[in-house]
């Protein structure tokens, strides 16, 4: 068994049984290795269910409001921890709701990255090597050729917030947090719209998985669904489409904490993610903000400074200057 | 009476198929597209032929805001041939049409559009048998084709089927007919039809209905769109008016049961606010309400729903705990 399984398994018991929590909000035994699927664990005997999510990137916080009247208790990587910072500091839940057992992130796995997926019977994972059971054999591959493109760009492997905090080792941080933000950024705006369609845009059947996915989405009534005003026409007409897609990740700017949950969840594939990389990058680069590292600080959107930057306004010399 | 083509004459077939520039193939992993020289039948395509017949966008009629002028009726326009299409989307297609039997504009695109359909690899997630879909039936489809080696045998299943058969193909030897049927036999032979059809049938709606179980199984499912804009039989929909200054265009497109604004009245009342309710609604009219009325299950077993959900949901678990009921 996995080992970080294991000690979910160990954790999840010992919190229903001394009381911590009346419930856990956790990945537990899917279809498919693939496929884990989120459950309330309500008993030590139901514990056993629980596993270590691996491929899939789903944010368990995104499933918060179904819960309801129970004190519950989460598992927590760096980007879940801040999640909740974010919810807590918007005012989504009270930080006594929710009891937070750290995990010290080893990254999770893209399904996308296995090289001619065989049929998979058992996956293990111990420490760098990820094991696959086919009928005939075992094949090993390395843990950082299959992780996910948000998990090698995620800067804080380890939580942020938590009650307690398993032992164990996280991924180092990312030094090219970036890196596909910057890949874009080299080509011209004209090269740059045509990755949008071509890449976003134009594939996307507004599905809003990536929408339903994401934590931090939880307008009661979203702009796409409202008909009176109608803000976005609802077919896959490409302006559409674009301006679904511009909303979503402006919506998150100074929120977004990277999770991946959104890309993920792309029945396509699209890379939805880089995104929110871009917009992540401007908080950082611009006010040196990152989402949800503590409880304390204020949101990016309360805060004013008479040195924040404004070049970001277009002027007239701006425009010209392309 | 079956053909047969040598495999490298594909290619000379598709040009045939597309010389007037209206062949739809598969073309990759994700769906279907105008042919451009690519053809991918390896696997199953994300994307089903569904949207040939309910298109993402589909033009119902135009109109002007001027008292007295009567709205102009759109109907599609043009013909098609579709190469490579699973014969369980095909089935699919015969499922929506009873539903769609007097709609124009579908009735309309199924007269227009020729079917082609390819047998491929059983995958891991199919499960098309078990709804009752035999691949070797070919239902809603005019061509059959297995390929087998390096030759594809062809089975023409309609008049119009007829008249598209490659220029260069030649019918089959006795050998090659004998390879057709052992290959549909040793099909058929595991084809395994599941009984809680039967079953579902007799059960009353509404213990159905009020089964505890929904409450378990649905709390992972994040209300989005995925199952039901992948699914080949899913065919709700939605009308919508694209206004510019006086004119407009009426259009329908496709809609998910599991959107909270799927059904929301004008008056503000929603019948399912819940996200339990929406989840109970699409599984009891694919297995129950649909089953009912027609006979057969809404779904083909292809099995994509499962593949590409974001919460892992799969219908055997649903199923299974109705056939309980």
């Amino acid at each position: 068994m996995n080992s970080l399984t294991f000690k979910l398994r160990e954790k999840a018991r010992q919190i229903l049984k001394e009381g911590q929590a009346e419930a856990i909000l956790a990945f537990t035994e899917g279809p498919t290795p693939f496929k884990p699927r989120l459950a309330l664990i309500k008993s030590p005997e139901e514990a056993e269910r629980i596993v270590w999510p691996g491929f899939s990137g789903l944010n368990p916080l995104t499933l918060w409001p179904k819960i309801k009247d129970i004190k519950t208790a989460i598992f927590a990587t760096g980007c879940i921890s801040r999640t909740l910072a974010v919810l807590i500091k918007e005012k989504q839940l009270e930080r006594e709701e929710i009891y937070v057992v750290g995990v010290p992130c080893p990254g999770l796995l893209d399904p996308q990255k296995i090289p001619d997926k065989p049929e998979i019977k058992k996956i293990d994972e111990k420490e760098e090597k990820i094991f696959f059971e086919t009928q005939k054999e075992t094949k090993v591959f390395l843990r950082r050729e299959l992780l996910r493109e948000t998990c090698l760009s995620c800067r804080h492997p380890s939580p942020t917030l938590y009650d307690e905090i398993l032992e164990g080792e996280s991924l180092t941080p990312s030094k090219i947090p970036f890196s596909r933000v910057e890949e874009l950024e080299k080509l011209s705006s004209e090269e740059r719209a045509y990755w949008f369609f071509e890449k976003i845009v134009s594939p996307c059947i507004r599905c809003y998985a990536c929408r339903n996915a994401c934590p931090l989405c939880y307008c009661p009534q979203c702009f796409v669904d409202d008909s009176r005003p109608q803000w976005v026409g609802k077919t896959r007409d490409p302006i559409d489409n674009l301006l679904y897609h511009l909303v979503r990740a402006f919506h998150l700017a100074g929120r977004c904490v990277n999770c991946g949950s959104c890309e993920a969840a792309c029945p396509l594939g699209l890379p939805l993610q880089v995104l929110n990389q871009k917009l992540i990058k401007e908080a950082f680069e611009n006010f040196t903000y990152e989402a949800g590292l503590d409880l304390e600080s204020p949101l990016l959107f309360d805060t004013y400074d008479e040195k924040d930057p404004d070049d970001f306004i277009v002027t007239a010399k701006r425009k010209t200057g392309g | 009476m079956r053909w047969v083509l040598p495999r490298k004459d594909l290619e000379s077939w598709l040009v045939f198929l597309n010389r007037d520039e209206n062949l739809i193939v598969p073309d990759g992993s994700q769906g279907f597209l105008k042919y451009q020289g690519k053809v991918f039948l390896e696997g199953k395509p994300r994307l089903s032929i569904k949207e040939f017949f309910l298109p993402w966008r589909e033009p119902l009629l135009s109109f002007e805001a001027i008292p007295g002028v009567i709205p102009t009726p759109c109907l599609p326009t043009g013909k098609k041939i579709i190469f490579g299409v699973l014969p369980c989307d095909a089935k699919a297609i015969t499922l929506i049409a009873r539903v769609y039997e007097k709609d124009l504009h579908f009735q309309e695109r199924l007269r227009n559009t020729v079917l082609i359909g390819v047998i491929r690899k059983k995958e891991e997630s199919c499960f098309c048998t078990a709804m009752g879909v035999d691949p070797f039936k070919g239902e809603g489809l005019d061509i059959l084709v297995l390929p087998k080696d390096d030759i594809l045998l062809i089975e023409p299943l309609t008049p119009r089927g007829k008249e598209l058969l490659p220029e260069g193909a030649r019918e089959a030897s006795t050998e090659e007919e004998n390879l057709y049927n052992e290959a549909m036999e040793s099909f058929r032979k595991t084809a395994f039809v599941s009984p809680l059809w039967e079953k579902l049938k007799k059960t009353e709606l509404l213990p159905l209905y009020e089964a505890p179980f929904w409450e378990e199984l649905s709390f992972p499912c994040l209300n989005c769109g995925v199952c039901t804009y992948l699914c080949p039989t899913c065919y709700c929909f939605d009308v919508q008016d694209e206004v510019v200054g006086a004119k407009g265009i009426r259009v329908r497109l496709p809609d998910s049961c599991m959107f909270l604004l799927y059904s929301q009245h004008a008056s503000g009342h929603n019948p399912r606010k819940t996200p339990l309710a929406r989840f109970r609604n699409r599984f009891m009219h694919k297995f129950k309400y649909y089953l009912d009325e027609y006979g057969e299950p809404l779904c083909v077993g292809c099995g994509r729903c499962n593949d590409a959900c974001p919460a892992g949901i799969n219908l055997w678990d649903i199923l299974k705990a109705m056939g309980e009921v």
